[in-house]
């Protein structure tokens, strides 16, 4: 179940125009996009007649991403108390209500931020264009979010990124969405090879740190990042290379 | 030999070079170019050893003049020797760029002919990624000492950062293991892009157009281990070299064995945890206002390895603590073991609101286990909680606070 920030916003001020308290509301999801439809991404935003902190929405955005379902009903408590006499109710950190939002939101962030890491591009060609695909499973709603990144660094080339919620492609000037791939599409990229080569060679057996290394790059990402499968045979070479050195 | 096989031998021999940051360089993308500096680096990918791959670290070549002991590609090595073409790094860049590999390249070189020689070599292949490829990555060049300073400005138009490598903490080392190196002319290089820094931030005064040198500033590192050397000089001599040349970081390396090791260099590997130490008294010596005095106070003239920096000084001085959370300037805040800067921060802004608990501490996941006993909150008075005897029995004259009885019975001092 997703929704767009614009299209919670909206509703939400709806809902706040007619006194609807937050118990009483109900959250709808977003009618899914048409095959390869163009992304309705630079609607201007709604006018705010409310007077609410701009970290209220700074926050919201990030937290309509997230996977929970409870997630806009906790948006719009939060809204709901900011105009109901807690206008400061957004900086209060420790309010358990914002713990939930902070949590959520960090949550969304955290899972951007591997995706900009962990997305792996490899050159195919789709109708006779070089396009780069990559392949990701991400743990929030963040496709739409995390492609504007993706834009700003390879806006020259043509990119696909499919999820399992939903594609993007894009093509030097706009972004386009369909549905999710129920699998993992089968494609090779020779760079890859040279890439493990990379990988291995980088790797310092004399310094092997396990747990700081699964701390960030957690194991649930390994099947989709073509260094990981080397793994195991790294760590198991890496005594032996060191005692080798040490001439032993 | 062929592109792979290169590439083993030259990102195997640059892998002793720590750093591989790639934050701090906000660019756009060029007009029809590939790819941006982001200001929050990103780690691609993580390697077995904790470290992050960010960068694409590549040697020129590993062919060297110099024979420093603690080099795998010194001269009198009998390492593999290899060496790229220009083009050779400049596609490999560009390629691992577009798949989202890395954020850039990071390349250094053994010295060839002369530092000059080299300098130009690296220069190259930057300025070919930036003009022929139109890339806006990250790239970071080794500097090297000893080339001129027509060749530094130069270097810096083209890269996001530049290091000049001190190599180890004291003349004296460098004497022993490196003596073709001197802290004067590394120093020397580092004066050169520190002026050429400050120039460029002068002539660009409020206009944004001109041209950024080196965004990302300079860094540099040293091997901690290999010699006796203690931290308390290592710490003196990156604190000098933070002040003297506005360096954005010191990296820390622990010596660790190389293949075919000079019989000059100790066979075991120094404890990681020393460096990890190091790297704590470095930020807070940066980020939390402590002077290198504060925190090496061991007659080894070592940080202590059992406890972080923070909690060895805190615990030495409790006249400072219980710091109370709803009141305390935040440069307090901070020296308190568990609260971080970030910590520190927030728990002021929230206090204009609210007043802080213990459990709303938990929430900001400050480390409780160690703040404890330092703190005061709006519920919490250390002294009604169990006291924490530290090896010794506290001896304190029954006049003076219940407070200062507490410290003194964790630090067993007094």
């Amino acid at each position: 179940m997703r929704m767009r920030y614009d299209e919670w916003w909206e509703q939400a001020q709806t809902y706040l125009g007619q006194n609807v308290p937050p118990e009483q509301t109900a959250w709808a999801m977003s009618g899914q996009p048409d095959l390869f439809g163009t992304l309705a991404v630079n609607k201007p935003p709604p006018v705010c007649t409310w007077r609410v902190d701009p970290k209220f929405h700074e926050y919201a955005r990030a937290v309509v991403c997230h996977r929970d379902p409870r997630r806009f009903e906790w948006l719009y408590q939060v809204l709901w108390r900011c105009t109901h006499g807690e206008r400061n109710l957004v900086h209060i950190d420790v309010d358990p209500l914002m713990q939930s939002i902070h949590t959520m939101r960090k949550a969304v962030r955290r899972d951007l931020h591997k995706m900009k890491a962990f997305v792996r591009f490899k050159e195919v060609v789709v109708d006779d264009q070089p396009t780069y695909v990559a392949w990701y499973e991400p743990d929030h709603y963040i496709l739409e979010t995390c492609s504007e990144f993706f834009v700003r660094r390879f806006g020259q080339m043509r990119w696909m990124i499919a999820t399992p919620y939903q594609c993007m492609l894009w093509d030097g000037h706009k972004r386009y969405t369909s549905e999710g791939l129920t699998q993992k599409p089968d494609i090779e990229d020779g760079f890859d090879e040279l890439w493990c080569t990379y990988y291995q060679s980088i790797f310092n057996p004399a310094r092997v740190k396990i747990k700081a290394m699964k701390n960030e790059m957690p194991v649930r990402f390994w099947k989709n990042l073509p260094e990981a499968r080397l793994i195991p045979q790294l760590l198991a070479q890496a005594e032996a290379r060191v005692q080798r050195m040490r001439g032993v | 030999m062929d592109l792979q096989q290169k590439l083993a031998i030259l990102a195997d021999a640059a892998k002793y070079d720590a750093s591989c940051a790639s934050s701090g360089s906000n660019r756009k993308r060029p007009r029809n170019g590939l790819g941006n500096g982001h200001s929050v680096g990103i780690c691609h990918s993580y390697t077995p050893d904790g470290r992050c791959i960010s960068l694409l670290k590549l040697l020129l070549t590993n062919f060297c003049i110099y024979d420093c002991q603690y080099c795998i590609n010194r001269a009198s090595s009998s390492t593999r020797r290899a060496a790229f073409k220009t083009d050779e790094i400049v596609s490999l860049t560009v390629e691992f760029y577009k798949r989202n590999y890395i954020e850039g390249l990071f390349v250094s070189s053994g010295i060839m002919v002369s530092p000059d020689y080299t300098m130009e070599r690296l220069i190259a292949i930057a300025k070919k990624l930036r003009t022929e490829h139109r890339f806006g990555g990250y790239i970071h060049i080794k500097a090297v000492p000893g080339a001129s300073q027509e060749l530094m400005d130069e270097a810096g138009i083209w890269a996001d950062r530049l290091s000049a490598n001190i190599e180890l903490p004291t003349q004296d080392d460098l004497n022993n293991l490196a003596p073709e190196k001197t802290h004067q002319e590394i120093e020397g290089t580092m004066g050169q892009i520190r002026t050429a820094i400050d120039r460029d931030k002068k002539e660009r005064g409020s206009s944004k157009h001109r041209r950024r040198y080196a965004a990302g500033g300079q860094s540099t590192q040293l091997i901690v281990g290999a010699t006796p050397t203690p931290d308390m000089t290592i710490l003196q001599k990156a604190s000098d070299l933070y002040q003297g040349y506005k360096l954005r970081r010191v990296y820390y390396s622990a010596y660790s064995p190389i293949p075919d090791m000079s019989s000059q260099m100790p066979s075991t590997r120094i404890p990681l945890l020393r460096e990890h130490r190091l790297y704590q008294a470095d930020w807070l010596l940066r980020f939390y206002g402590f002077t290198v005095e504060e925190l090496v106070t061991g007659q080894d003239r070592n940080l202590d390895l059992k406890q972080d920096p923070k909690m060895v000084w805190a615990l030495a001085h409790p006249e400072y603590f219980p710091v109370d959370i709803n009141t305390a300037p935040r440069a307090m805040l901070m020296r308190v073991p568990g609260i971080g800067v970030r910590n520190a921060m927030r728990i002021q802004k929230i206090r204009k609101y609210h007043r802080l608990r213990l459990k709303d501490l938990r929430k900001l996941r400050v480390a409780l286990n160690r703040a404890r006993r330092f703190i005061l909150a709006e519920d919490h008075w250390p002294d009604e909680r169990p006291i924490p005897v530290i090896n010794t029995k506290p001896t304190v004259d029954t006049v003076q606070d219940q407070q200062l009885d507490f410290f003194s019975a964790l630090t067993g001092e007094i």
